[in-house]
């Protein structure tokens, strides 16, 4: 299959620190490609590299065969993307905004392109306002429209989903999955909510202190370990003797308790003959942090006793 | 041609800064606070004579110069839109250039705001007078004058470019490029006995000095000015590029 980006043992130091150590991957046509880590796991450093913001310390990046670094014009012409917030110019308007990412191509795009884009992202009534006065989602799909105005092979998206309502995350997901399918375009999102990449996501991968620890298809990585209830019940200590066969950690609210969906009933029925109160009994939906915990701390003692965040 | 693609971007951006205009404006109203004082505390005054007067407020247009030059890479920093304007498909140089040509096209429009502004005012509180006094073309005369002003202000807006480029920081590059505009001929005074000093730019960059015949070291001719104010052009033409070329974009 024909890739678009090919990311070949990249590293990235800065100063004597080494905080990307050899990442490889490889992103194809009309896929929507995960790329997901805590907070300063090196997602945004990543996505830096492949727009040429920052210089790539070792190895290579290659999009449709250039090379971000000896050949930057080239590689750079077929990526659009949003690096963190869409950040624009306030006291242009939106539409001058579009004009002035249009005229920083070297070869003119169609004149009808910008409205093409506006109509797009569904901003036309505005656009003739000063960005100053938009609201974030408004930003968001003008930093949608700038990034898609000259069709992009691969479209990079670093947390698109910040600071949107939920009505907002919704519309951006969907749009995100169409335009990938229908301009067979590779998307590269970042983010750090698992719960937010598996609706959007056909592969997923996972980043830690710099290193790509795991690349999988979303269903298999969300599949292998959506086993946590949390558990909200009285007396706590009762509760907690009784679930001293199991993996469990307590929180705020409750305990956070592993066992697979079949389990459940009996797990309840066996704490209600033990007249313990049940007050809430939710499946956790999982967040990035509980798959790390799963992935790289098997060790049932450090399960147990790891504070939750 | 992109080139001038680039150059209407950066023109774009300069020009509809609600900044832009008020420092125009301004410019305006000091001629008129000036016309309007002379015409009151002095009893005749020759339009020639004002036109001159007036033009020492170039001061205030290099003054402008260096807020545009020492805001126009660093507040791509501080808003964050230079995340999108280094991920199109031109190289860095180019952007800085168009950057800076823009500016100096900005200082001179100001130039010509303050050179229309006094033949305007002047001619209205005191009469306009020929072309001709004495058989010298006054405003040949007045358009050399403010030739000389360019050079002034392309070798200070350079500098607050540079500072602006490597520190990102608009208030630092405004703030030192005030200061050395107005104590830089002071310290050089004071390196006076040294023969080094005529090296130093800000003996060179008051080129009316020439014109004037008030030259501040002895021997130093106009092409000697030009060539100090070139090579220090060079040099901060260089360290932006290099700086700027080279830095990791983390905003």
């Amino acid at each position: 299959m024909k890739t678009v980006v090919e990311i070949k043992n990249v590293k990235k130091r800065i100063g004597r620190k080494e905080i990307i150590h050899g990442i490889s991957t490889k992103l194809y046509p009309g896929e929507v490609f995960g790329f997901l880590g805590p907070n300063g796991a090196g997602k945004t450093t990543m996505i830096r590299m492949m727009v040429g913001l920052t210089k790539v310390s070792e190895g290579q990046i290659l999009i449709n065969g250039h090379s971000i670094t000896t050949d930057f014009e080239k590689a750079v012409r077929h990526v659009g993307g949003i690096i963190e917030n869409p950040e624009m110019y306030k006291h242009l308007t939106g539409y001058q905004n579009l004009r002035q990412y249009e005229r920083l191509f070297p070869e003119k795009l169609p004149a009808e392109r910008v409205d093409e884009v506006v109509k797009l992202v569904g901003l036309e009534k505005r656009i003739h306002e000063k960005v100053k006065g938009y609201s974030l989602g408004m930003r968001q799909r003008l930093g949608i429209a700038q990034a898609l105005l000259h069709k992009p092979s691969l479209l990079i998206l670093d947390e698109p989903t910040n600071g949107l309502d939920p009505a907002g995350i919704r519309e951006i997901r969907q749009y995100i999955r169409r335009i990938a399918k229908e301009e067979q375009m590779a998307v590269f999102v970042s983010s750090h909510l698992l719960s937010e990449m598996q609706l959007m996501c056909d592969r997923i991968g996972i980043i830690q202190n710099g290193h790509l620890i795991r690349v999988e298809k979303t269903e298999t990585l969300v599949d292998s370990g959506s086993h946590d209830v949390l558990l909200n019940a009285a007396p706590l200590e009762k509760v907690k003797e009784l679930l001293s066969n199991r993996l469990y950690q307590q929180v705020e609210n409750g305990l956070i308790v592993r066992a697979e969906k079949d389990e459940l009933p009996e797990l309840i029925h066996h704490l209600s003959k033990h007249q313990i109160d049940i007050y809430e009994v939710t499946p956790m939906r999982k967040t990035l942090e509980d798959s790390f915990l799963q992935m790289t701390e098997e060790d049932q003692h450090a399960y147990t006793q790891t504070a939750s965040k | 041609m992109h080139t001038l693609r680039l150059l209407q971007n950066e023109w774009v951006k300069l020009i509809k800064k609600p900044s832009a205009l008020i420092m125009g404006v301004i410019l305006v109203a000091l001629v008129a606070t000036l016309g309007g004082g002379t015409a009151y505390f002095t009893e005749v005054t020759a339009f020639w004579e004002f036109v001159a007067d007036a033009s020492t407020l170039y001061a205030v247009t290099i003054l402008f110069s260096i807020i545009a030059a020492g805001s126009t890479v660093a507040s791509e920093f501080s808003s964050g839109t230079i995340k999108l304007l280094l991920i199109r498909p031109v190289r860095r140089v180019k952007i800085l250039a168009a950057k800076f040509l823009v500016v100096i096209l900005y200082g001179v429009l100001m130039l010509f705001v303050l050179a229309g502004a006094s033949l305007m005012i002047g001619g209205l509180l005191f009469g306009f007078e020929p072309l001709y006094i004495n058989e010298v073309n006054m405003l040949g005369d007045l358009a050399e004058t403010y030739l000389l002003y360019i050079g002034e202000l392309v070798i200070y807006a350079a500098m607050a470019f540079m500072i602006s480029t490597v520190f990102r920081s608009s208030s630092l590059a405004i703030g030192l490029s005030i200061f050395l505009m107005f104590t830089g001929p002071q310290m050089t005074m004071l390196a006076g006995r040294y023969e080094w000093a005529k090296y130093i730019l800000f003996a060179n960059t008051n080129l009316t000095q020439f014109k004037e015949n008030r030259v501040l070291f002895e021997g130093m001719t106009v092409g000697f000015s030009l060539a100090v104010i070139a090579a220090y052009l060079v040099i901060f033409a260089v360290v932006s590029w290099q700086v700027f070329q080279r830095r990791d974009v983390a905003v």
